[in-house]
Order: C-alpha cells, then sequence, then structure tokens
C-alpha cells in the first residue's frame, strides 16, 4: 500500500511540476495613433444618414498577438446590451429602453477580419441602405491568438431617414409612448386603441395605413387608411379595434405609408393581445 | 469432525463395555461475511441515497453533480467529467441517446429501478470503456424472494416549478417466474429563479414573473420486464422499456431572444418551440447459467431519438427554412456480452454498434457509425483484483456539404461541413486492485489503472453551433484515443457493525494524468455565423485531475449528524488553467433528528465554494450557502416526506451547469411533498 502512495504522490507531484503557463490577458481596443476623424466603437453613440457609408475606426491591442476582429451591425430592436446607457444618468440595474419606430429591421451585417502583431488599427465600413431608420447596435468582438477574447464593446448607431416617410406617435391609448420604458403593450380582445401622431414626408404622402397583424401567420385582424392626397405631413388619429374573437397572442402594430415618389416604408411596434 | 460437536478420543484397553455421554456443543458465528466476488461487483461502488428525482440523486452525492437545461434533461456529472466520459449501465448495458452532449438527458427514472449506485474512476474493464469520470449504474428490478407480489408507489409535488409525479412499480412472481412492471409520468412548469435579469451575447433582457420562460415538460418512463429462474439452467431475464421527454428550451439556448420571448404566455405549463422531445425504446436480456464456468450473456437493443425544434432561421445569408425541425438525431445501438466466470475471475467478449443519423437544418454532427470488440479477462490472485481489456473501435461517418451564401442570396460555392471518415483505433484498460484491512476498525482498497479511451465521434466530427452550450463547436478528425494513468485510494470504516457503530467514516481519493485529454477549448477565431462567438474546438491536451471525497455520520444526541465534503482540482497542463466546468468544493452536513420512533426532521446545509479554478474565458462563479429541511413520518409501508431546498430563495450560479453560461442562476426555492407505498404480499401469507 505504501509503494501504492508513493507513486501517487510521486505522480502528482511531476504532473504539478510540468504545468505550463499561458497568456491569459485579452486584447484590448487601444488608442488610435492615426487622426482619421471617424467614429470609434468606443463612442456612446453614433449618427449616421441612410443611403450613406459609415466608416468605424479603431485601434486593437494585445500584449502577445492578435488574431481576429469581428464587427457585428444589427438592429437594436426588442433588446438591450449590458452596458448601454452607462454614464447617461441612470442608476446601475435600471434599463430603460426608448421608443423608437424601426424600418428595415432585418438589415445587419457580419465582418470578421484578421490580425496580425501586438496593435493594429481597422476600420469597418458599411454601406446604410435607404429602406433603414431607427437605432442598430455595433458590437465588435477581439479575440487573441491564445484564444483569450476581450469583452464586447458596442455603441450605437442612430440611423437617421430622409428619403422614405416618416411616422411620429404622440399617443397609444392616451399615452405618449416615449413613456413605455420598454414595456410591452398588451391589448384586450375587443378593446379600441386610439392611435395618434403624424405621417410625414418632403415629397408627400401619397398613401398610409395602419393595420393590425397577428405574427403567428401573418394574418391582418384590422386595418384602416388614413387619408392622403400628397401633403408632406398629415396629422392622424385612428381607432385600432382588435377583434372581439382575436387569439391571445403575439401581435403587431404596422404603419404603412408611400410618398409621392412612390417610396413605401413600413414601420410599427411590437404588442400582445390577450 | 463434524461441525457442533467436540472430538473426544477415548481409551478402550480391551473392554466390552464403554459408555459414551454425548453432550451437545453450541457455536455462534459472530461475524459471518459474504463477499460478493462476482466480477459484477466493483470496488469502490457508492450506493447512492434515495432522491425524489434523478437531479435530487445526483445533487446530494458527494463527487456527483447533475448538469441539466431542465427537469427533464439531467446529465450525470462524476468527479467534473460528463457527457460521453460517464457510463449510465442499465444492468451492465451502456446507455447512448446522444450522451456526447451536455444538454442531452438521460432518459430514465431511477424510481423504476431497484436502487442507483455510482462507480468512482476510469479503467474499470467490465464497464463501458467511455467511463472516464466513472459510471451510474442502475439495478435491475430483482426477483421477489418467494412467490407473492410487491407494490412500490410513489405520489409527490413540489412548489416552486409545480412539478408533479406519480410512479407504480409491480412485481408478481408464482414459481420460477417473475412478472413487472412500471410506469412513471412527471409534469412540470416553468422553473422558478430568483432572478431579474441576465446577460447574453453582450444583451442585457430581464426576467419577468421570476420564472425561466419555456422550460416547463413532461416525461413518461415504461417498463414491462419478467425473470425466470431455474435450479440448472440459471437465471434469465428480459426487460423492455421506453421513455419520452418533452423538455422546453428557454429561449436563450437557440438563438438570441428578444425581450418578448421571455414574457411566456402565461401558462407556466406550456410548452413552446424551441423546445426538445426524446424517446428511447429497448429491449435488453441477460441469462445467468451456472456451470463449472458460470455464462453471463447480456443483449440489448436500442433506439434513442432526439428532436430539437426552433424558430426557424438562418445563420449565415441562405434562406430561412421552412420547418421547425432544427436538429433530429436517430441512434440504433445493439449491445452483446458474453462472460465466462469462475471462483478466481471471469473472461468475455463485449460487442456494441452505434448507427447515428441527423437531420434538420442546424447541421451539428453528420451521419456517424460506431463499432466496438472488445476482450476483457478479469483474475483474482491472493488478494489481488487484476484486469485488461483491448478494444478495437472503428468509427466513420459521412462527409456534409451545404451551399455557401453571400450577402445577395447567391449560392458562390460549398461550405464542407463535415468530411468522410473512416478510422479504426485501439483503446485499452489495464486494472489492479488490492482490498487491505487496517486494522478492525478500517478497509480500504488501492487501485492502479491505466488506460486508453477512444475520442467519440462528437469529438471527430461537430461543426457547427451546438445550441444546448450555445456555442459554436468544431470536432478534430485526426484525434487519438487519450491516455490516463489513476491511482484510486479508498478507506472507510469497516462494514462489521456499521448500523451500530457512533461513528462512521468513509475517504475516497484519486490521481489522475491523462495524455491527450481531449476537451472543448476557445480557439483564436469567430464562427463564420452571427451570434455564434468564438469557434471551440476539441483539443488534445495533457491535464491533471486530483481530488476525493470524505463522508462522516455520528451518532450525536439521539439522532445522526452527517457531512460530506467534495474536493476536485482539474489542471490542463500546457496552459496551467483549469478545465471547464471544474466543480468547486463542496461541503454538505445535516442533521437527522428522530423526534418520534416513526417520525423525523433532518435540517441540512450546503456550502459550495466560489469556483476560481476556471478555463481560458471562464468567468469565476461566486460561492453560496443553501439551507434546506426535511419532514418524515415512515410507516410500516408508507412514508411521508416534506422536502423543502434552497429555504431562503438564494440566488446561486451552478458553476456546472449549463445555464451558468448565460448567468442565469440556478432553481430558488422549492418544497417537496411526496408520499409512498411499498406493500409486499407473500402468496402463503395466512
Amino acid at each position: 500500500m505504501k509503494t501504492n502512495m508513493y507513486v501517487a504522490a510521486m505522480a502528482a507531484t511531476i504532473a504539478l511540476a510540468s504545468c505550463g503557463t499561458t497568456d491569459t490577458e485579452p486584447p484590448t481596443i487601444c488608442d488610435s495613433d492615426n487622426l482619421t476623424g471617424l467614429p470609434s466603437v468606443t463612442m456612446d453613440e453614433i449618427e449616421v444618414e441612410a443611403g450613406t457609408t459609415m466608416t468605424v475606426h479603431d485601434a486593437f491591442c494585445d500584449n502577445d498577438g492578435l488574431s481576429e476582429v469581428r464587427w457585428d451591425l444589427h438592429s437594436a430592436e426588442g433588446h438591450e446590451h449590458e452596458g448601454e446607457h452607462e454614464g447617461e444618468g441612470h442608476e446601475e440595474g435600471e434599463h430603460e429602453e426608448e421608443f423608437v419606430l424601426y424600418s428595415g429591421s432585418d438589415f445587419e451585417q457580419l465582418e470578421t477580419r484578421q490580425l496580425e502583431g501586438t496593435k493594429v488599427e481597422a476600420s469597418f465600413t458599411v454601406d446604410v441602405p435607404l429602406t433603414v431608420r431607427g437605432v442598430w447596435d455595433l458590437v465588435v468582438s477581439v479575440v487573441d491568438e491564445e484564444g483569450n477574447a476581450a469583452g464586447d464593446v458596442i455603441t450605437q448607431i442612430h440611423i437617421e431617414n430622409d428619403h422614405m416617410p416618416l411616422f411620429e406617435l404622440e399617443t397609444v391609448g392616451g399615452e405618449d409612448p416615449a413613456e413605455w420604458e420598454g414595456e410591452e403593450q398588451v391589448w384586450a380582445p375587443g378593446a379600441t386603441v386610439n392611435v395618434n401622431g403624424t405621417v410625414s414626408d418632403s415629397d408627400g404622402v401619397a398613401a398610409a395605413e395602419v393595420l393590425l397583424i397577428r405574427e403567428s401567420d401573418e394574418t391582418v385582424v384590422w386595418s384602416a387608411d388614413i387619408p392622403a392626397a400628397g401633403e408632406a405631413s398629415i396629422p392622424f388619429s385612428v381607432d385600432v379595434v382588435v377583434p372581439a374573437d382575436a387569439e391571445a397572442g403575439e401581435y403587431h402594430l404596422e404603419m404603412e405609408a408611400v410618398d409621392g415618389a412612390g417610396v413605401d416604408m413600413h414601420t410599427g411596434f411590437h404588442l400582445e393581445v390577450e | 469432525m463434524a461441525h457442533g460437536h467436540r472430538v473426544v478420543t477415548q481409551a478402550v484397553h480391551g473392554r466390552t463395555h464403554v459408555d459414551i455421554e454425548l453432550e451437545s456443543l453450541s457455536v455462534s458465528l459472530e461475524d459471518a461475511e459474504v463477499v460478493d466476488r462476482s466480477s459484477e461487483f466493483v470496488e469502490g461502488t457508492v450506493s447512492m441515497k434515495e432522491g425524489d428525482d434523478l437531479l435530487v440523486l445526483l445533487d446530494r452525492e458527494a463527487g456527483v453533480r447533475s448538469l441539466d437545461l431542465g427537469a427533464g434533461m439531467v446529465q450525470p456529472v462524476l468527479r467534473g467529467l460528463t457527457g460521453s466520459r460517464v457510463a449510465v449501465l442499465e444492468d451492465g448495458v451502456p446507455q447512448v441517446g446522444g450522451r456526447w452532449a451536455a444538454d442531452h438527458g438521460v432518459l430514465l427514472d431511477p424510481a423504476l429501478y431497484d436502487g442507483t449506485e455510482w462507480v468512482p474512476g476510469g479503467g474499470q474493464v467490465w464497464l463501458s470503456p467511455e467511463a472516464m469520470g466513472g459510471g451510474l449504474r442502475l439495478r435491475p428490478l430483482a426477483m421477489l424472494s418467494a412467490s407473492g407480489s410487491r407494490t412500490q408507489s410513489s405520489l409527490s409535488h413540489r412548489a416552486g416549478d409545480a412539478r408533479s409525479r406519480f410512479s407504480v412499480v409491480h412485481r408478481q412472481r408464482s414459481g420460477a417466474v417473475q412478472w413487472h412492471a412500471g410506469l412513471s409520468q412527471t409534469r412540470f412548469g416553468d422553473r422558478n429563479v430568483p432572478q431579474e435579469s441576465f446577460t447574453y451575447i453582450g444583451r442585457l433582457l430581464e426576467i419577468e414573473e421570476g420564472r425561466l420562460a419555456n422550460t416547463a415538460g413532461h416525461g413518461g418512463h415504461g417498463l414491462l420486464g419478467m425473470r425466470w429462474v431455474h435450479p440448472e439452467q440459471g437465471q434469465f431475464s428480459v426487460d423492455f422499456r421506453a421513455s419520452e421527454v418533452l423538455q422546453g428550451l428557454f429561449p436563450g439556448i437557440i438563438g438570441v431572444p428578444s425581450q418578448s420571448d421571455l414574457r411566456g404566455d402565461g401558462d407556466r405549463f406550456s410548452v413552446d418551440i424551441p423546445h426538445q422531445r426524446a424517446r428511447r425504446v429497448q429491449l435488453a436480456s441477460k441469462w445467468v447459467h451456472p456451470g463449472a464456468l458460470d455464462r453471463i450473456i447480456r443483449f440489448s437493443l436500442s433506439r434513442n431519438e432526439r428532436i430539437e425544434s426552433a424558430p426557424p432561421h438562418a445563420h449565415g445569408y441562405g434562406p430561412e427554412p421552412d420547418d421547425d425541425l432544427s436538429l433530429a438525431l436517430d441512434e440504433r445501438h445493439a449491445f452483446f456480452e458474453s462472460r465466462w466466470e469462475g471462483i478466481h475471475g471471469a473472461f468475455g467478449m463485449q460487442a456494441e454498434h452505434l448507427e447515428g443519423q441527423t437531420s434538420g437544418w442546424e447541421f451539428l454532427l453528420p451521419d456517424h457509425r460506431r463499432s466496438r470488440w472488445s476482450l476483457v479477462v478479469d483474475q483474482r490472485r491472493q488478494a489481488w483484483r487484476i484486469g485488461a481489456r483491448l478494444d478495437v473501435v472503428k468509427v466513420t461517418n459521412a462527409g456534409h456539404v451545404e451551399p455557401l451564401y453571400a450577402s445577395d442570396g447567391s449560392v458562390t460555392g460549398d461550405d464542407v461541413r463535415a468530411r468522410a471518415l473512416n478510422r479504426t483505433m485501439f483503446g485499452w484498460a489495464i486494472h489492479a486492485n488490492r482490498p487491505f484491512r487496517w486494522g478492525a476498525a478500517f478497509e480500504g482498497d488501492v487501485v492502479a489503472t491505466l488506460y486508453a479511451r477512444v475520442p467519440d465521434s462528437y469529438a471527430l466530427s461537430a461543426n457547427g453551433i451546438h445550441h444546448g452550450t450555445f456555442r459554436f463547436e468544431q470536432g478534430n478528425p485526426n484525434l487519438n484515443p487519450e491516455r490516463t494513468a489513476e491511482v484510486r485510494f479508498n478507506l472507510t470504516t469497516s462494514r462489521h457493525h456499521r448500523e451500530e457503530r457512533k461513528l462512521n467514516a468513509s475517504l475516497r481519493s484519486f490521481v489522475a494524468l491523462h495524455q491527450r485529454f481531449i476537451h472543448l477549448s476557445p480557439s483564436a477565431r469567430f464562427a463564420p455565423i452571427a451570434h455564434a462567438g468564438q469557434v471551440y474546438t476539441f483539443e488534445a491536451l495533457d491535464a491533471f485531475r486530483t481530488g476525493g471525497e470524505f463522508e462522516a455520520d455520528w451518532a450525536v444526541g439521539g439522532g445522526r449528524l452527517s457531512a460530506s465534503l467534495a474536493l476536485l482540482g482539474q489542471w490542463a497542463l500546457e496552459t496551467g488553467l483549469g478545465l471547464p466546468f471544474t466543480a468547486p468544493t463542496q461541503l454538505q452536513t445535516g442533521y437527522r433528528w428522530p423526534a418520534t420512533s416513526r417520525a423525523f426532521v433532518r435540517p441540512r446545509f450546503r456550502r459550495v465554494a466560489a469556483a476560481n479554478l476556471t478555463a481560458r474565458n471562464e468567468k469565476p462563479t461566486p460561492g453560496a450557502s443553501l439551507w434546506g429541511v426535511e419532514l418524515g413520518i415512515q410507516g410500516e409501508r408508507m412514508a411521508l416526506t416534506l422536502d423543502m431546498d434552497n429555504v431562503f430563495n438564494a440566488a446561486w450560479l451552478d458553476h456546472v451547469s449549463a445555464y451558468r453560461a448565460l448567468g442565469l442562476v440556478t432553481q430558488g426555492r422549492w418544497a417537496s411533498l411526496q408520499f409512498t407505498v411499498d406493500v409486499t404480499r407473500p402468496d402463503d401469507r395466512p
């Protein structure tokens, strides 16, 4: 028995003595040497115009050697990132979502690029289509040669759009949507909800419509036209009627408009019927 | 000379008459010990305490943990190893069913067996060669000792996740034949968690109403079997088992959830996609035929299906799928064992074949086959038990190619996800065991073993997003068998009078040196698709593992105080970092106080230390203190138990849990009320 214990003790000693070490320091986003004047992912937010090209420039550093950087641009609709709104007067743990009417939320861009060396400057360039409006998240991830990953760095891209019609909501059910703070709207079957706002376009609004769509099968369960005859701005007040026999579930209040140049847009917000 | 009489020699000296008075002699045997010398016995085996379900059963055992993605998907973790590195055996038959994946729970209910035990450590020659971490053995229903019947039934409800369970097992023996049947049903609601928000791939999401949405489910298990015993032909048994589990998957497991996904639909029992449905049917038989050499033959056929359904989504620029079949895994498995056994040992062979087919739009693993042939020798020489096994394993898998899409949706080439593979590899094990006694009070054994394990099909050919682990995982077809040298030392108080002893204690420890230990590590590359983070690749790095368990219970003030301590250290030697999911030190204590002769109260305390031994990019986990209490009333044929866990509803991260990677805490407070009945009726009752 003693022999076995000696063997075990020896094996343990040899194993621990032969233990290697490795670099565990993750890469960072560091100060750029080149004054490009381009925005950085370290900014709180970046404003861009739809139809233009956006470039974000940053420097990446690692003590041993960089491997890859990845830019992930996606719509911010429906979620919030850790660390967002920090330094904007919010208490820790308090997460307020501003109300944004999104268009073209499926626009996204994913780009991965190999890096070599301990400091590399790289730019991410993307053409912002004319069909999008709202807030997008740009998430930048970096990994070094050992596989150490830095925490994601995130900035918000506010995409303005003068090309397509714009919906602005003043009240929904008598409440300013800006006060919703991320809360999901819950409407009851048979309810009538007043939606009040304006639709506008510099080319004039040719047609506009409000629809209630059941998300499970994309069925339109209610709709109403907003009278439009080419005006640049049309105030509207629509009573949305949830059918009394509406199935409980996820719905979307869709707002659609076409401007005088034939440019159409879709926007709206998610709600639940129960 | 005959036992019970003294031998006396009386000289006759030519006399014709001699009177001899016979006096009976009384002999008592105080220590009659029956030692199981069968090769079925494995030294170091630990019988597990009873638990209301598999998760509770595993978590209350020192050295054992559970890894779960819900009440219906539970995997055992033995000394820090899980998945295919832990063999789960039903009467010696290894269970399959996507065992390589941590999120693929084992399809069984402990209530339909005659007990559960675990065998720590690898290199056991009769267990599956996969069993590096050890094995979980489920004892089949035994034959009643005489004609009659026995019915065991249990009914329970758990507040917290509103889980309800029912199980019944009935045995009916008539002469040489016993029939038995069992059934269990479980239904559970969304898991209760004391948490308000979590983070996934940088997205901060709120948990609403204190529940993990869509983690409800249900499961059912059935058993039908027969035993036949004959004094010359031996014992023949056959069992048919069927299981089905539906487990809702928390939306964060597949894809990136939106806040609206986490709200649920108001019905805590409803299961929406994503969900996993798993089924098993298995026919297993065993024949023990006595002879000059006893012959044991085992045979099993099984089919395991696992179907993951999820909202259709495409990770690249490809078209969105038009159905919700994310991944289906269909495995057909056959196992055969023939064993010859004498008083000095046993020898035999094992063969098994696995045919695995995958489908669905989320590629993870190609169609694969695995065949194993093993020769086993297990000999006893004086006090030693020495065994050896040689495995020949043939692994094949098909290639898999998908179209590669550009951002405009056009096909620009081929995305080769798997290349065809056809390899034959050798595994082996040498195992030496030496029991010993240390005075009258202690006994134990020392095990030294060397073994090589052939990598599983998943480690060789995986290449895709693995929903259950939230990662893009990539196999390596060039991996070779991993080798291990392991020494185990067990010491326990002697079996004699263990029940009456004031203090019982046991110590189990191990030291293992692994060459080319295969495990997932983060690579220096990002996954080629969104929402997948880094690519995790299977790497073979030398590793060192050590640890052990200490358990003790002693009589204090009319009750019994029990304590256990589990320690584990696992390091990748090349980097000096910990291996992933290394379970932190855990202390469990409890005091069972008999309030009356039929009732008891058992408060308990569990301290889980902070997990600071972590792998690359793995975050440390803070420690936690958890309190529980159990109240029981025990009758001759029934028992009523109230069990409350995590009394103070502590929010704690389980370092071993897959949910921990999402920052999701373990289940909060729950209380379970269980009523059990056990009725035996012999046929010759008056």
